[in-house]
């Protein structure tokens, strides 16, 4: 029993240390042309993202990346593996990822800006103890991510984005209770944090994950997840923490198109834009649809509504097409384009257009270009137009 | 093997040393500058209390048009300057932008600026009288799962040889 103690005492130890030590978890809803329907048998996020599971690193050798493949063709070998085959007990899984950017924004009338900034620094770690899982990630932000931030500088905190304890009702990841901070269940699960359908809705991967509990299920034919969010606690007063319940479910219609809903619900004290009581909502559907092996389509619309208590009730709109196009292995092409009306009095249409090259060098590694054409509609003003040329290098372990 | 865990430990290191601007301290800065008697909320040129995104109120539209760049102290002070000298008065009513800041009034709206507490970000800052939740609830999490696993294990009998 001692000794089990000790074990278990080390496995924490272990987490926190890693978490004590350094941006937002990876998701491809476009895998879906390959035949991956869901998600959870490559993350441990069962609704996408976080950390790969050693089959979802395989997978990153196999099918993801162009160059490193084995002598053979598609067998993996330990390259996939973290840390390029650092061997790891089986109840520990780990990861850790850093992304480098360099941004050219050139705004209508003024002058061109630019930046190099640090987009990720974090680790992740997951413990898993029978049914049970301990799984978090701890990371560095140089500027941002303010709500994830567990030290309280204006500038460079550390920053924990997501953490559970989880309960597997059984043997395989069909149905799973977690409690901690989660990324919110709703709409497609993507990295691209700044998507209108994310950031406006605040269900982005980056800074926008709540405390709360959620419950996962998944069916041969669908898969669902609903959330009760009971605030961020790493936001105060309490009057900043949004409470209600986001979650979606989606029904795979044949093996290349999955069809979705989502729902949220949400009430603040302070509004983020009134500064008074407030609840929000965001309702949609969303589609996945795997044309062939090359092409993959996304889509996504969400009606918006705020209720000011005691005021007015405006709503708005947030919707996104996308396009995946991989020519050849490990390299895409992607088009997307998204408009918002956010759900605020004089809101103007806000349009964006992405192109964008994301290239799969090796595993571990993969750069990324995007070029971002956006006009934003600014209350009681003139639009502010602008071009964005944004690179990306990324490099996990 | 070894020789490319070290390679990549090192590339994420380096990455991890990139810094970027200081844009969130515009609201320290501006309390410092015209010497005001409450933090700033980042909703007097943002949409958002949490601040980034586009500047969409008049007062911060008005500090644009004069000069104000991101991550740019220094710009702070000057667009401040010409706003006191060009007299801008965003609401049209009561004083001049900055005064009306100095008054606890927001500039572009007329309303008080100061009447609701800005947000504190990370764990461990306390409201007077209180104790912050963040550590305490974190630790309730890893603690629930230590717990139930050490108890999970001695039901399962699972104990070395």
């Amino acid at each position: 029993m001692k000794h089990n103690i000790r074990l278990l005492m080390t496995a924490a130890c272990l987490l926190l240390g890693l978490l004590a030590v350094a941006r937002p978890a990876q998701a491809y809803p476009w895998m879906l042309k390959h035949s991956y329907t869901g998600c959870a048998v490559c993350h441990t996020d069962p609704s996408g993202g976080f950390l790969l599971t050693p089959y979802g690193r395989a997978q990153t050798q196999a099918i993801l990346s162009t160059f490193g493949r084995g002598p053979e063709g598609n067998e993996v070998d330990r390259r996939s593996e973290f840390g390029f085959g650092v061997p790891l007990p089986s109840w520990l899984n780990a990861g850790a990822s850093a992304r480098e950017a360099y941004m050219l924004t050139r705004p209508s009338g003024g002058p061109t800006m630019k930046r190099a900034f640090l987009m990720q620094a974090e680790l992740k770690a997951a413990v898993t103890l029978g049914a049970f899982e301990v799984a978090g990630s701890l990371g560095y932000a140089p500027e941002g991510a303010r709500e994830a931030a567990i030290t309280r500088k204006e500038t460079d905190n550390l920053v924990a984005r997501t953490f559970w304890l989880g309960y597997r009702f059984s043997e395989d990841k069909n149905t799973v209770l977690r409690v901690g901070r989660l990324a919110l269940p709703f709409g497609v699960r993507s990295p691209e944090h700044n998507w209108y359908v994310r950031s406006t809705t605040g269900t982005n991967m980056d800074a926008q994950q709540e405390w709360g509990a959620s419950l996962f299920h998944q069916g041969e034919k669908y898969r669902a997840e609903l959330m009760v969010l009971v605030g961020n606690y790493q936001v105060r007063p309490d009057g900043y923490r949004s409470r209600g319940y986001a979650g979606y479910e989606e029904w795979m219609l044949s093996e290349s198109v999955a069809l979705g809903v989502s729902s949220s619900v949400r009430y603040q004290r302070y509004d983020p834009y009134q500064l008074t009581d407030s609840v929000t909502g965001a309702h949609g559907p969303m589609v996945r649809w795997a044309v062939n092996d090359k092409w993959a389509i996304l889509a996504e619309a969400e009606l918006l509504h705020r209720t000011l208590v005691g005021g007015a009730t405006t709503a708005g709109v947030a919707a996104l097409a996308f396009a995946d196009w991989e020519p050849w292995r490990g390299v895409h092409t992607m088009f997307t384009t998204e408009a918002q009306r956010e759900s605020q009095l004089n809101a103007g249409l806000s349009n964006r257009e992405w192109l964008t090259a994301l290239w799969f060098i090796y595993p571990h590694v993969d750069l990324r270009v995007d070029g971002i054409w956006s006009t934003t509609a600014i209350p009681e003003a003139a639009r502010m137009n602008s071009i964005t040329a944004l690179g990306q290098v990324h490099v996990s372990l | 093997m070894k020789s490319k865990v070290v390679a990549f430990v090192s590339l994420i290191l380096l990455a991890a040393a990139a810094t970027a601007g200081a844009t969130p301290t515009f609201p320290g800065d501006l309390q410092k500058a015209l010497n005001l008697p409450f933090h700033p909320q980042c909703t007097l040129c943002h949409s958002s209390a949490a601040g980034g995104g586009a500047v969409v109120t008049s007062f911060g539209r008005a500090l644009l048009a004069r000069g104000l760049a991101a991550d740019d102290t220094a710009s702070l002070d000057a667009a401040l300057a010409q706003l006191t000298k060009d007299k801008v008065n965003s609401d049209r009513k009561n004083g001049i932008d900055t005064l009306d800041l100095q008054n606890g009034i927001d500039p572009s709206t007329g309303a008080p600026a100061d009447s609701v507490p800005s947000p504190e970000y990370g764990c461990g800052a306390q409201l007077a009288g209180t104790r912050s939740p963040g550590f305490g609830a974190l630790g309730l999490v890893f603690g629930v799962g230590l717990l139930a696993a050490v108890r999970r294990r001695r039901q399962s009998g699972g104990t070395r040889p």
